[in-house]
Formats: structure tokens, sequence, C-alpha cells
């Protein structure tokens, strides 16, 4: 991807709104900023969210929408490309602004509402419907009666801080970036202070790692620092590899920047000058993003020799991941970039003291780089503000399941799950009762809803044995089956591990195997499966233990952790699938019986037509019936019925 | 060595292993699959065992060495999608396919592979094929689309 | 620094900077291991080791763990014993557990294991399907199916034979061992060498098997089958029958292969003198001139095979003899044939022999029909031992036999080709025999032996002064080319022997034969050397006139061979 060519005037007021102490007491750098900002615009202005989840819409028939009807009405318009404010459920999201006045939201958008939308607001009418609200900015004219966009359910209890411009700003911009006051922290950082000052910051700040174990970061960093070697690394782990997490990749997508400045403090602090950015080859627009960024950041002279004259040199190289769960560990994620096989290694020693190459490594979650500028520009005092006192600053969730409103939120560390779930999330999607939460993915526990209450608190997990994750959060309700989904888990895990230790290797390979026949029945039952699946369930457990107890790495001993979890907060349903051999979320294949309602059915015949194991009796016009023996429960008869004359077991 | 992968190899210093994986990327994008002679070249161009290439590109995913096939299915792997049912696409896409994730049917029309979350999970379950993203998919959807495909 | 732990509650002694497993194992704890290699790096992979650490909340794999003074550690608590006995059952249900119909039965590793964790079922999984059997290669089969994945092959392949033909291929629970783009061995670059067999803990890796045919051959009325043995396989085959190693048991074998039905047991020795002589020659003429790049004997087929896959540069400095075993079994089918009255075609050579390698050069491997120099089959030691096994031969009742007649085996330094260094002692005895003025310096025969790296000696030759060194294995053939490049040394001529140590640890020879069994097998050849080589005159050397072998006929041709395609 090419970088779209700075000018060089541009780039003049860039330098200067970075290395200027005060850029607004300069009355050409504020007008400048005021206009990167957008506060100002001089035309009709449409800014469309062109992140990952909107791909599957088409959202350029957005903008030829907004083309079409700035021909037709001889009107200027502008479009500019945004990151995601995080509400994906209300994808696509777009920003309409006109000139003096604030910006709308409105999601999801439909190209054809276009028209009728502008024609509106150009009149200075405001479509209600699908407004998530208004976004007022210094020197603009509120709507009346519009509602602050802060105040949707969906962000009034977030606290953004390293999301508070997503959405916002275009994010191929560095302009954007800057105006926003960008890379200021860094410029100040190198010319003003040494490593040493600047760690202490980071120590005070109490600034946990965000990926899953909450380690101390100022431990690595100290330590990094400190062992004597010609080169240091900064990892930026970016391989988001959990199936049930997105918001790294929304972090990326949305501000690039961010993530750069917090690398590239990172690596000042601890005297390293190569940085790496890995991140997983299938994020596609996230890996263009990043590119992208590097690009422009060359372009200023923000990386490369002897930055601004301060006499630092840094580069920052991107890697793309070409694809393994496990080399979100940093170790194996080390092993990769030497070009091997990602197979993690025994720790210690630990990458901080021998990781890439042999050299001092400091591996961090993108998250909590994105936190260090902060720490740095605000100062820990400020920074401990957020959060409890174990647990400073705030942490990314993405919300996904069965959730009413699915998206990335940022809040503080201390929110409770359930303000999390019922009060951004609104709860499950259809309003049915919720059953549990998995936090964690493939390594996460299951929240049962009685302990909603919980503050997201890393101490306070570990004390109840609960695990945070790195932040994928999965709502189920009571049409979710949790065997199910461990047994999709222990799948995923089964095809993920590394290959390396028995335990891993062949351990989850056993309990996907146990699971599947505990979630499944073939027809006509073997004689053997109902002893197989007895004497399955009671080993399954032993398995987990030995599992967690001999692994090599994190991968392999927290596998088990869902299983663990749910066979004590599910017992009930797992005896049901035992014994009962049904499922009462209806979820398992082949666990469900299928059986034709006489009255409602009108002999249309299709299902006996669809039937793949041809289990449907009937002939055109009278009523059907299923032979039990003979349906497998794929469920395709029930799909096709239009006259809901399938009923469900 | 041969002439065909010299350019690419050139690009990066030689004998550095580190460079290993981004070159097959490289080759992966260009070629959409590690053509096999490559093999031995960039052995010898990087000066490690050619098993060890093997080794580490069939590690990952996203290294294959057939042509995908003429549609190439990517399933969403994530929790979203699974707590909204993909496992019923899977399991009907292996019925209706006959494959394995990594393997292209016998007529090299179709190839399957599991993805992770594709950001979507709004419309969960979804795959995409070739790049065009289907939502909520059911099985009777699913199979109407394999057909087209096989009508095409 | 010296520290002291708690193992099972009684203190222990010990160095800090020690691994768990080492201390256990000096201190007479057993604990089981399976990826485990002497001499390598731990992987710390199968997790069979693991121990209790106090305070920790998982077990800790021994071999990969060091020791800390505030360790407190249970080697056999209930939880241990259950971890370690579900890994196995672990391994134990992706297995193809035909344990009667496995070439590695009653030593395998696994089965072992078995019987010591007290597993008495399967557990989990059912019987695995088989699996796609690599047997491209004409010495080494590899059946996936009873591979535990415990990458010894791989290490030992890679690290000590610098040829990585193997190595793991794909991840999770699809992870397997293979060649590169699973082409199977014979197109990868393996050297035949069969180290991988000897630490392989299963059934995956084994010899191919020519028991059949000399079955059938020792049956074949038309047929006169003449055995070859190799000082290995003398000094080694007895420790299947609890005899030490040495001379005893060598004439203990040639009474039983008789018994077998093979007219004419022969050992190898004469053969290697003889083209020991033919290299004295050489080394005679080639000292004339300047020489820049050592001569490297071509005894070894392994070496011979790295040479010409991974090193064809090398190829000029082969030593352009055909081996022993060649010239041996081509005057043995033409002595027999004048013996007997039978065609020279009539007479097989059966070379038993402590090498997987010597597999590819027999005409059986070849599939041609006139063997020409070729033996026609090979046995390995283990192959040797199932044979006796099989026709019910109990050695113990056997008395001694010796073949006195010209090729006979109880004479001459021909044996010390079985060890490293051993070429080259040979070498420097004939130069003192044959060559009127020629002198060994420094005393000599000590430097070479014993179990080192490299070993060099010299000689004077007419007045020349000629370095010789010896080393084994590739890896050490690799480092050691380098040190004679950088450091500009002179060597004229180079012994190397693709497994450690010699042919007394060759890919045939008893599986986990331990260093100490190595030991033994080297004593062992020294022993039967000093009984016999008394014998030894000036010239028993030459031919007997009424057999004829041309120079010509003695010559190897060697070239370089493509390997993956
Ligand atoms: C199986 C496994 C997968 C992991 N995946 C990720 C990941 O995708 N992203 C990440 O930042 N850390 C991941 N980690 C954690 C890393 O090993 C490492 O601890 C982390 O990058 C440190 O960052 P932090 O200190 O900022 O949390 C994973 C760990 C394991 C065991
Ligand atoms: S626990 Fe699993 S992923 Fe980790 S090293 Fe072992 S096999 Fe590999
Ligand atoms: S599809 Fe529904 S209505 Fe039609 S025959 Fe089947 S059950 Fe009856
Ligand atoms: S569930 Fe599937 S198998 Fe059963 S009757 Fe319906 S279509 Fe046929
Ligand atoms: S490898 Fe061992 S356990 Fe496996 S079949 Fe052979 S003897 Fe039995
Ligand atoms: S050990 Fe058991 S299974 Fe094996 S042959 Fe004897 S009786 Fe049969
Ligand atoms: S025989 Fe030797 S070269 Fe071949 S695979 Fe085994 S160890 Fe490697
Ligand atoms: S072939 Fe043997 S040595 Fe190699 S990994 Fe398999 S079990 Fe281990
Ligand atoms: S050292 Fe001996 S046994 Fe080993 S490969 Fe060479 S000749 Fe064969
Ligand atoms: S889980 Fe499938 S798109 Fe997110
Ligand atoms: S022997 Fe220790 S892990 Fe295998
Ligand atoms: S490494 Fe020992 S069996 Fe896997």
């Amino acid at each position: 991807m090419e970088t779209p060519r700075i000018s060089e005037e541009l780039q003049e007021g860039l330098h200067a709104l970075i290395t200027h102490q005060q850029p607004d007491s300069d009355p050409t750098l504020k007008f400048l900023g005021r206009s990167l900002r957008r506060e100002r615009v001089e035309r009709l202005t449409i800014f469309i969210d062109r992140t990952t989840p909107t791909s599957i819409y088409n959202t350029s028939l957005i903008e030829e929408a907004v083309e079409q009807w700035s021909d037709e009405n001889q009107q200027i318009s502008e479009v500019i490309e945004t990151g995601c404010l995080g509400l994906i459920s209300a994808e696509p999201v777009i920003g309409i602004q006109v000139p003096g006045r604030a910006r709308l939201y409105y999601g999801p958008v439909e190209p054809a509402d276009i028209a009728g939308m502008l024609d509106a607001i150009t009149k200075q009418v405001i479509p209600e419907e699908n407004l998530i609200g208004q976004m007022i900015m210094t020197g603009q004219q509120p709507w009346e009666d519009i509602p602050d966009w802060k105040k949707h359910p969906f962000f009034v209890n977030q606290s953004r801080t390293i999301t508070s411009l997503n959405g916002v700003i275009n994010p191929s911009s560095i302009s954007d970036y800057i105006a926003w006051g960008g890379y200021r922290t860094f410029y100040s950082s190198i010319r003003n202070y040494s490593g040493q000052e600047l760690m202490k910051l980071i120590e005070q700040s109490g600034l946990r790692g965000r990926s899953g174990s909450g380690f101390l970061a100022s431990v690595k960093w100290i330590k990094a620092a400190g062992t004597t070697s010609d080169k240091r690394y900064v990892l930026c782990n970016a391989d988001e590899s959990d199936p049930g997490g997105y918001m790294h990749r929304v972090l990326i997508e949305s501000n690039p920047h961010l993530i750069l400045e917090g690398i590239m403090l990172a690596a000042y602090i601890i005297g390293a000058n190569h940085a790496i950015i890995y991140t997983r080859s299938r994020y596609r627009t996230a890996v263009k993003r990043i590119q992208c960024a590097l690009g422009q950041v060359r372009e200023l002279g923000l990386l490369g020799q002897d930055i601004l004259h301060s006499g630092y040199t840094l580069d920052i190289q991107l890697k793309r991941g070409p694809g393994a769960f496990v080399c979100g560990e940093e170790t194996a994620l080390i092993s990769s970039l030497e070009g091997k096989r990602g197979s993690p290694r025994t720790k210690p020693p630990y990458p901080a003291t021998s990781g890439l190459f042999g050299k001092p490594t400091l591996v961090h979650n993108i998250e909590t780089l994105a936190q260090v500028p902060m720490i740095i520009s605000k100062g820990p005092d400020f920074y401990k503000q957020t959060g409890t006192p174990g647990s400073t600053g705030t942490k990314l969730f993405s919300l996904s399941g069965k959730i009413k409103r699915l998206g990335v939120v940022e809040v503080p560390f201390g929110t409770s799950l359930g303000a999390v779930i019922d009060g951004i999330g609104g709860g499950t999607r259809n309003g049915r009762p919720a059953k549990a939460v998995l936090l964690g993915g493939p390594s996460g526990k299951f929240i049962p809803v009685s302990k909603f209450n919980l503050p997201l608190d890393l101490d306070k997990f570990n004390e109840e044995n609960l695990v945070l994750g790195s932040g994928s959060m999965v709502l189920l309700d009571d049409d979710s089956c949790p065997i199910n989904l461990i047994k999709n888990m222990m799948d995923f895990i089964r095809q993920e591990s590394c290959g390396k230790c028995i335990p891993c290797r062949d351990g989850s390979k056993r309990i996907m195997e146990i699971l599947s026949l505990i979630s499944s029945r073939s027809l006509p039952e073997n004689k053997y499966e109902a002893l197989d699946r007895f004497k399955g369930v009671t080993g399954m457990l032993e398995l987990a233990e030995v599992m967690q107890s001999t692994s090599l790495c994190g991968l392999g001993k927290c596998a088990p952790n869902p299983l663990i979890s749910g066979m004590e907060l599910f017992r009930e349903e797992l005896e049901e699938h035992v014994f009962d051999r049904t499922c009462r979320a209806r979820v398992c294949l082949n666990m469900r019986s299928f059986m034709v309602d006489p009255v409602a059915c009108n002999g249309c015949n299709l299902c006996f037509v669809k039937c793949p194991e041809k289990a449907i009796i009937g002939s055109p016009r009278l009523v059907h019936y299923i032979v039990d023996d003979l349906c497998t429960g794929c469920g395709k008869c029930f799909e096709v019925c239009k006259f809901n004359a399938i009923l469900v077991n | 060595m041969s002439t065909e992968f010299v350019d690419l190899l050139k690009k990066y210093p030689a004998g550095r292993r580190e460079n290993l994986i981004p070159i097959l990327q490289e080759l992966q994008d260009q070629h959409g699959y590690i053509p096999e002679p490559a093999v031995s070249a960039i052995a010898e161009y990087l000066e490690i065992p050619a098993v060890k290439i093997y080794s580490v590109a069939t590690f990952y995913n996203e290294f294959r060495f057939n042509a995908g096939g003429k549609y190439h299915f990517q399933v969403c792997q994530g929790i979203g999608c699974q707590v909204d049912g993909s496992e019923r696409i899977r399991s009907e896409l292996h019925r209706l396919l006959e494959i394995e994730p990594g393997e292209i049917t016998a007529d090299g029309w179709f190839s399957l592979e599991w993805v992770p979350c594709l950001g979507v999970c709004q419309e969960a379950p979804v795959l995409s094929v070739n790049g065009e993203l289907y939502a909520k998919m059911t099985p009777v959807r699913l199979k109407e689309l394999v057909d087209k495909f096989r009508n095409r | 620094m010296m520290i002291e732990i708690d193992v099972n509650g009684r203190k222990i002694k010990t160095q800090k900077g020690e691994l768990i497993l080492d201390v256990l194992k000096d201190n007479g704890i057993h604990v089981p291991t399976l990826c485990n290699l002497e001499g390598f790096k731990p992987s710390g992979a199968c997790r069979i080791c693991v121990v209790e650490v106090e305070g920790r909340s998982d077990l800790v794999p021994s071999c990969s763990y060091f020791v800390e003074e505030w360790m407190k550690i249970r080697t056999h608590s209930a939880r241990v014993i259950k971890a370690r006995k579900t890994i196995l059952e672990l391994l134990l249900s992706n297995h193809d557990d035909g344990c009667l119909s496995c070439d590695r039965g009653r030593w395998c590793k696994l089965h072992e294991l078995s019987f010591e964790l007290n597993v008495t079922e399967r557990k989990y999984g059912r019987l695995t399907g088989r699996k796609k059997i690599d047997n491209t290669s004409q010495s080494i089969i590899r059946d996936p199916a009873k591979c535990i994945l415990c990458s010894r092959c791989v290490r030992v392949c890679e690290e000590m034979q610098y040829v990585a033909a193997l190595d793991f291929l794909k991840r999770g629970s699809r992870t397997e061992v293979g060649t590169v783009l699973d082409k199977g061995l014979n197109y990868s670059s393996c050297i035949s060498c069969g180290q991988c067999i000897q630490v392989c803990p299963t059934g995956a890796l084994r010899e191919k098997s020519h028991l059949d045919q000399v079955g059938a051959l020792l049956q074949d009325k038309a047929k006169v089958p003449v055995a070859l043995i190799d000082p290995a396989v003398f000094v080694t085959l007895g420790e299947f029958f609890g005899y030490k190693a040495g001379p005893e048991f060598s004439s203990i074998l040639i009474n039983a292969l008789k018994r077998i039905g093979f007219q004419r047991v022969y050992g190898t020795g004469w053969g290697m003198e003889f083209q020991a002589g033919k290299l004295v020659e050489m080394l005679t003429e080639r000292n004339q001139e300047e020489n820049n790049s050592p001569l490297i004997l071509s005894e070894c087929p392994s070496v011979v095979k790295y040479i010409s896959q991974s090193r064809p540069g090398l190829l000029p400095s082969l030593v352009p003899l055909k081996p022993a075993s060649q010239i041996m079994a081509h005057l043995l089918r033409e002595m027999t044939s004048k013996q007997t009255g039978k065609e020279v075609s009539d007479i097989s050579i059966v070379y038993l022999t402590s090498c997987t390698a010597a597999k590819n050069d027999t005409s059986a491997a070849l599939k041609i029909k006139e063997s020409g120099f070729l033996p026609d089959f090979s046995l390995t030691t283990r192959e040797a031992y199932r044979l006796i096994r099989l026709y019910g031969i109990d050695v113990e009742s056997l008395n001694p036999e010796f073949q006195e007649d010209f090729f006979g085996v109880g004479a001459k330094s021909g044996h010390l080709s079985a060890i490293s260094g051993g070429n080259v002692e040979m070498l420097t005895r004939i130069i003192q025999t044959r060559v009127p003025n020629a002198k060994l310096n420094g005393e000599k025969a000590g430097k070479l032996r014993g179990i080192k790296d490299v070993k060099e000696t010299t000689c004077e030759l007419n007045g020349k002064k000629l370095t010789m060194a010896s080393i084994s294995s590739i890896a050490q053939f690799e480092s050691y080319l380098k040190e004679i490049r950088n450091k500009q040394k002179k060597i004229d001529l180079l012994e190397v022997m693709a497994c450690q140590h010699g042919c007394i640890n060759g890919g045939g020879q008893p599986c986990r034969g331990a260093e100490r069994n190595l030991r033994n097998r080297t004593k062992g050849i020294l022993e039967w050397d000093e009984r016999y080589s008394g014998i030894q005159t000036r010239d028993h050397l030459d031919l007997p006139s009424e057999m004829n072998l041309s120079d010509a006929d003695c010559k190897a041709v060697f070239s370089p061979r493509q390997i993956t395609k």
C-alpha cells in the first residue's frame, strides 16, 4: 500500500504541532489544529466507518449515495473514512456534519436512507431513526433536543481513553492524530527526559499487562533495560489469537498511531532501537493501517536515525503472523519471528532477559502499550485515578454471543461484569434469560449470572480463581449450549496446540472426542457407545487436571479452564446430555428430535424433498411424518418449513 | 539455483533464517500457494535444511502447497459464530464437499479453511467465499450457495 | 555451589545448576523419561518425567528444570504417578499397539513404561488405524502409526548427523514426523546411517529387513549361501545371549551360522587390510606431490552418501576404492565357485553388519541379477539375532569353531575398523610392516584409541610426514572440516565414520545401547585384536596366485546425487 505523500507545507505544520510548547497560543497553529480535528468544516462532511466489521455491508454504496445526492442537489460534500466507535451491532455507522454544527452519528444506515437523511439535515431537521447521538466539539453549535452520543446506553458508562479517538478520526491520516495531540508526548520525552526518569512513571502508574496474566509491566521493563546487551527489542503482541476477541483489531484499524506512539515510548524508555509489531496476516485492514501509519511516521522523521535531532534512533517493523493461536504466546511468537515453528519453550529464561535472537526483549500486548502515551503525558497520579488500586486504568472488552449491543467497550478496571453485560451490552439479544458469560475465550472460564456483580479487577479475579482473559466476553443465553461450546473450544485447542507436548496435543484430542460422544448420538446407537460415554465422563476431569498440571505452556495449562468451570456450573445440563441424551438448548446436532405438527402441516412437501436422510414420509397435500429412527436431527426440515409445522424437542 | 525464484529471494539477505516466513508469505501472495520447487531454492538460499522449510510452512495456517479451489470457503471459527450455530455450517460443509480444512475437492472446485473471527459477529454465523462475505448462514442457504457455484 | 535439597523427605547434597533429573539419577531414584536424550539439550516435550515441587501448582519436568536450594521434591507422589500414567495412556490412545507384530516388541520403551506405570487397559480412544508407511528407502522404514513424536530421531539426525532428513510437520493433534514435501526418506537428505533407529523408543523406525529373502536363500538347494561378517557384529551379537563383548562369541557365531545352513563363514577383516594396503600404495605416490585437501576414507557408505548429496565438492577427495565388503564378496564368490564347482552367480553372499546403510549396496536393494562385487543381502546385528532364534539354535550348547582357510576370521588388525580410529591404526601398522623405511611417530596407537571426538596422529612414510585424523559423526566431520580450513591444518588422511564411535554404534546394532555397552564393545574389539594380531605377517595381504583382482577392480567411482526433486 502506498503512503499518501504529505505536502511540505503540511509537514511543517505537523512538526510545529508536535514540537511547539503551546500550539494553541499560536493562531495559525490553532487554526490548523481545529481544521485538522474537523472542529470546523467548510462543507457537508460524511464520516463512514470502514473497519472490518463493516466489510459485510457495501459501504461504497453509501459513499455513492452521498455523491449522487450531492450531484443532484449541487452541494459540495466530502467523505472521510473513520475507524469504529465500537458499537458494532449498529454498523454501518456514519457521521454527518454540516458547517458550524455538531457531528451526528447514525447506525445502522442503509444506502437508500442517505438521500432522505441528507435532505433533512441540510434543512436543519434531524431524523431520529437510528440516531446514536451528536458529538459536540469546541466552537460548534449543538443541535437542540438531540442527545449527546456519550449518553447512548452503549457509551454512557464507558470510560474512553485509549479508544477516545476511535471512530472520530481518520485512521489513515497522521495529521488527524497529531491534531489531537499525538506524538507530542514522544517528542518531549526524547528531548527532555531520560529513559530512567520515564521508567519511574511507568513504575508508579502500576501498569499491568492487558493480555490476561496481569503481570506488572515495570518488572519486565526494568529487567529488559537492565540486562546488558548490544541490542534490545520491543515486541508489540498484536496477534489477538483468541477466537472470541476483536478489540485489538478494532483498535489498530481505528487508531494505529496510538499504538506506534506507545511502542516508540516503550522502546525509548528501555533503550531499544528496534521494535516489531506482530499481527496476524489475516487482519488485512489492520496490516494495511499499520503499514500506512509506519510510512507516514517515517516520512515525518518520527522514526529512523536521530529522530528530530534528539540523538535517538528507532525503527519499527511490521511482521505478519502466518496464523497460529499459539503464536500469541510470547516465546512461540519469538520462535516464529526467528523463522521457526511457533512452539513455545520452557521459561525461564524470560524474554525480558533472553528473547528475540537471545537479546532482552520487552513483549507487551498492544493494549498495554496503548496505555503508555497517556501515562507519560498525564502522569501516574492522574492515570491511577481510573480503575482500582491494584488494577489501574481501563480495559477493553469485546462483547459477542447472544448480547444485544455487540461491540468493543472500554471501562475502568473495577466496573462490574453486570454493568458491562446488562448496562452497556443491553443484556441478551432476544430478552431471554442469560445463562453465563465466557470470559477469556478458549482459555477462560464461565461466570454465571449469579456472579455478575463481580468487579472486573485483576486481583479480585485471581482471588476468585477466575480468568479475566484478554478481553473477550461471550454471553450465553438459555438458547446456548455450554457443553457444545466447550467441545468447540477443545476442538480449537486440538487444532491450535503446537503439538509439542503430549498432555496438550493428545489430551485436547481425547477430551474433544469424549465431548463429541456426549453431545451427539449416532444412529443406530453403537452398543459400546453408552459405555464409552460413561467411561469418558469419568475420565474427562482427570484428563483436564493432568493437562493443566503438566502442559509446557499456557495454552495447554489453560485449555481445560472452560471444561472445568463448565462442568461445575452446568452439571445438570451435562447430565442431561449424558443420561437423557437431550440438549435443552437444542443446539447439539443430532440430539434434537423433530416432529410434524399435524395441524399446521399443509402438505407442501418441501421438507420431504429437502431431508437429506429421507426420514420424512408423506405425499403432497397430506400431513407429513418424520421417522424418528432415520432422522439425524440435522434441522433442515425445520428451516425450510414455511408453516412452522416442524416442532423441535 | 533455479532462476525462477531468484528475484524474490534476492530481496532478502542470504543465509538469514528469520526471513523464512516473510519469503513464504510473499510466495503465497504471488502464487496463492507455495510451489514445491521453491522449497529447495529457499533452503539453498537461506542455508537451512529443506525439511525445516516444509516443517515451518506446514505449521502455519496460511501456507498451502496446492492451489486453492476455484471457490475457497473460509468459515468463521470465532466464538461469536459458534454461539450462533456455526457448527451446523461446518458439518454441512463437510457433508457437501467431503473435505477437511486445508484440503481441496477432487475436481479442484472447492477448498475449505477455518478462519478466526471475521469481525462481523452481529451477522453470525458468517463465511466468506473468495473474499466475499455471506452472513446469517443456515445449512439450507449453504446448500443453495454450493449448488449455485456448482452450476456456474 | 553446593546446596541441599529435599527429595521424598531425604536430604540430598548437590550442585547448583544441575538438572533435577541428573540429581535424582545420581541418587538412585529412577524417573521415567521418553524424549530426554543423553548429550543433547532437553526438549521438555513428553512431560513423562514430571515431579512435584512443593509450592508450585503445576508439575515440573525434571529433565529440563534446574535444582534450587529451596526445593522440596516428590518424585512418586500419587499426583505424579497419576499424571505420568495419564500421559502414557494418552500416548497409547494414539498408538497402533500391535506389539505382537512389532519389530521393536520386547525392546520397546513404551512397552516397558506401560509395565512400569501399571497400565492395564486402553483407557482413551479406540485402536487407531494404520498410517502410510514410508518404505521408499532401501535401508530405513518409518511407520508413523507407531511414532510418539518424541523428537529424538529429529534431534539426532539434525544435531549429530547434520542431515536433518526428518522434522515435525503440521501441528496440533495432526502433528507428525516426516520428510520434506512428504516424499519419503529416499528423496530426502537421509544418509541411511540408522542413528535414528538407535534412539527411537518405539518401533516407528526400523531397518528394511532382508530376513525373508535370506530365509528363502537358505532353503534354495541350487544356491551356496556364504556369510560375511563385519567385526562389529562379531563382538556385539553375543550381547543378546548374555556374552561379554569380545572374541568369545565370535567363534560360536561361526558354528551357529553353519548350523543354520551357511556353507562358509568369513569376516571382512582381510578385505579391510587388503584395501588399506592399496591405500598405502596410493599414499606413497600421493605423497610425492603437494596436496591440499585430505583424502577421505570411503569405507563408510553413509559418509559417501553424505558427501555425494550434500558436499559434492569433496567427491574428488574420497579414496577411490571399493569398500572391503565388496572386495570380499567378489573374492569369496570366485573362491567358493572354484571350490564347489558351482557357478559364480549361484554363490550368494549374505553380509552381516552393524551398518544399515550397507543395505543400499546389495543386489537385493538395487534389484540387479548380476551381483558383481555387491553382497546379495545384508542383515543387521538385530536381524542376525532373529535369524539364530528363528532357526532354533541354542548357542549355549555350541562349541567354538574356527574357519582357518585363507580369509579366515580369526586374525589381523582388520577388526579394528569397527571402532573410530581403527582404520588409521590399521593403516599405521600396515605402513610399518610393509613399507621398508616407515616410522610410526610418537607412540601411536594409544592416541587413536578410546572414546574421543577427534583423534590425530602422524607417521613417516618415505621420509615424509603423514598426518592422519579420525572422527565420527557428521557433525564432527563438518566442524573438523571448518577447523582444517580455518587453522590451515594440513591433514593427509581423514577417517570419517558416520556413527559416533564407529560401526560398533551402527544403526543395525542392538537398540538402546548405552554408553557402557559402547565402551565394552570397544574393549572387545581391542581384546580381539590383541589375541590374534600376533599372527599377522608381512605378506599375508598378497592374493593367492589363482585369484585375480586388478587394480581397476578395486577402484570405485563416485558421483553426486540429487535429492529433492
Ligand atoms: C496460548 C497463548 C496465547 C496468547 N495469545 C496472546 C495474544 O493473542 N495477544 C497477547 O497480547 N498476548 C497473548 N498471550 C500472552 C503472551 O504470552 C504475553 O504474556 C503477553 O504478550 C504479554 O503482554 P502483557 O504483559 O502486555 O500482557 C498468549 C499467551 C498464551 C499462553
Ligand atoms: S502446551 Fe500445547 S501449545 Fe504449549 S507447548 Fe505444549 S503442545 Fe505446545
Ligand atoms: S414443509 Fe412443513 S408444511 Fe410442508 S410438508 Fe413439511 S411439515 Fe408440512
Ligand atoms: S431433522 Fe434433518 S434428518 Fe431429521 S427429518 Fe428433518 S431434515 Fe430429515
Ligand atoms: S512400538 Fe512398542 S508399544 Fe508400539 S506396537 Fe511396537 S512394541 Fe508395541
Ligand atoms: S501379552 Fe497379552 S495380548 Fe500380548 S500376546 Fe500375550 S496374552 Fe496376548
Ligand atoms: S538414517 Fe541417519 S540420516 Fe537417515 S533419517 Fe535416520 S538419522 Fe537421519
Ligand atoms: S520416529 Fe521414533 S524417535 Fe522419531 S519421533 Fe517417532 S517415536 Fe520418536
Ligand atoms: S560408521 Fe559404520 S555402521 Fe555407521 S554408517 Fe558408517 S559403516 Fe555403517
Ligand atoms: S465470531 Fe464469526 S465473525 Fe466474529
Ligand atoms: S523426558 Fe522430560 S519432558 Fe520428556
Ligand atoms: S517428546 Fe517425548 S514423547 Fe513427545
